[in-house]
């Protein structure tokens, strides 16, 4: 009798694991993360001003590493966990050390191998639309701009092309 | 007038021989003036001046200033010369960037406060020997080899006992490029920078006026502190100053992201 209970109570907590333990893995394989993000800065020539943007953006929590190209004003970000990413926050670290974004642009897994125009990609929690005059093929990982200059308002969309 | 041709000739040739050289970078981290941009937000500076002025008088000037820069678009500045206390405010309200360039343009107001109005000559001094108002607009130019700022504001002595120069323009005229390195590697390289400016003043009372020269070198350090050297020789003196030539020698550290930030509500 006793056997049988715990037989009973048993079974269904397994199948809830299996279950979990089966989404665990199918959401690992298909997760769409953010890897790495690059920045080219702008208005500035001198190492002061871009020191200045590396601090800033070295302060963001969510940043585990900054490098850095001086020459260029460019900036290579990867973070501590790709779900954590905040788009926002990279962009208003630049302006709040005085500096405006030229270029930014990503690598990421997508979850698709084509990309269409204005099709929606999720990615780190963002929506992104596809900004294309035709189809694309989608490399693993795969560098893609992000065509807003500015700091996006709420709910609305971050374009990427190729 | 000789004089002036003179030595804009000697300014136009340096400055067409720099140009000579490829690669020059611009600098606008400028000695004798403020840029219109503003120092990273959340970010402090403390500043030590010493200068030693010299004319139909000597004098001496040591001076302390601590800044603030309160967002990305305002900045504050208090100092002392121990006589005196100056409060120093810019906004950036206009910001045009592209990669190596920007325009932008500022509006500042500072207030000197000098316990002892003793001095009493047809030019405004800034110096701290008198109170003063001081109020006008930057803009700054950083074009690749070049950055060029103009500052033209106005100024009230607050005496009310001065016959001369109550009112007047004060305005310069900055340029300044980078002489080394000739590529940037990493932070920890020194850079050594070259500036020329104008420090010009006019008053409306009277027609005293004077436009001074101030060639400048420094020494940036860690990308995070500077050590500039300037000399301020006037180009025309039609006034009655009481010191005509500076020599300052002045140190400067940068703290990043040194006050907390504001958290915006959500």
């Amino acid at each position: 009798m006793g056997m049988e209970l715990s037989k009973n109570k048993f079974k269904p907590y397994s199948m809830k694991y299996f279950a979990i333990l089966i989404f665990f893995f199918l959401s690992l394989s298909a997760t769409a993360q953010v890897q790495s993000v690059e920045l080219v800065a702008s208005g500035l020539t001198c190492s002061m001003c871009s020191k200045a943007i590396f601090k800033s953006l070295s302060q963001l929590d969510f940043v585990a590493d900054v490098k850095v190209d001086i020459e260029k004003s460019s900036y290579i970000l990867t973070f501590k966990s790709p779900e954590q990413v905040k788009i926002e926050q990279i962009r208003e670290a630049v302006y709040d050390a005085g500096f405006a974004i030229e270029t930014m642009q990503m690598t990421a897994n997508f979850p698709k191998r084509k990309a269409i125009d204005e099709e929606v990609v999720v990615l780190s929690g963002y929506q992104f639309k596809w900004k294309l005059s035709n189809v694309k093929d989608i490399a693993q990982p795969q560098k893609v701009t992000i065509v807003n200059k500015e700091i996006l308002p709420t709910a609305g969309f971050y374009y990427l092309k190729f | 007038m000789r004089r002036i041709k003179k030595v804009a000739f000697y300014i136009l040739l340096l400055c067409t021989s720099l140009f000579q050289f490829k690669d020059i970078k611009a600098q606008e981290l400028f000695v004798n003036a403020e840029p219109a941009s503003i120092m990273p937000a959340r970010s402090i500076m403390i500043k030590q001046s010493y200068a030693t002025m010299t004319g139909k008088e000597n004098d001496n000037n040591f001076k302390t200033q601590l800044e603030f820069s309160l967002s990305k678009n305002w900045m504050t500045h208090l100092g002392t010369n121990y006589k005196s206390w100056e409060w120093y405010t810019q906004y950036r309200f206009y910001s045009k960037d592209a990669v190596y360039e920007h325009l932008r343009m500022a509006l500042f107001f500072r207030a000197i406060y000098a316990a002892s109005n003793a001095i009493h000559t047809n030019s405004i001094l800034l110096e701290g020997q008198e109170s003063v108002l001081h109020s006008g607009l930057i803009i700054t130019q950083l074009k690749h080899k070049w950055a060029s700022s103009l500052t033209i504001g106005a100024l009230v002595k607050q005496d009310a006992l001065a016959a001369n120069g109550q009112a007047g323009f004060q305005y310069s005229f900055s340029n300044g490029l980078l002489l080394y390195p000739k590529k940037y590697t990493s932070y920890g390289q020194t850079n050594v920078n070259f500036y020329i400016e104008l420090i010009g003043q006019t008053l409306f009372s009277d027609k005293a006026h004077y436009l001074d020269v101030a060639p400048a070198i420094q020494f940036i350090f860690n990308s995070q502190s500077k050590v500039n050297i300037s000399y301020q020789l006037p180009l025309i003196n039609e006034s009655n100053r009481l010191t005509t030539h500076t020599a300052a020698l002045s140190w400067d550290c940068l703290f990043f992201n040194a006050l907390p930030k504001h958290k915006k509500k959500s």
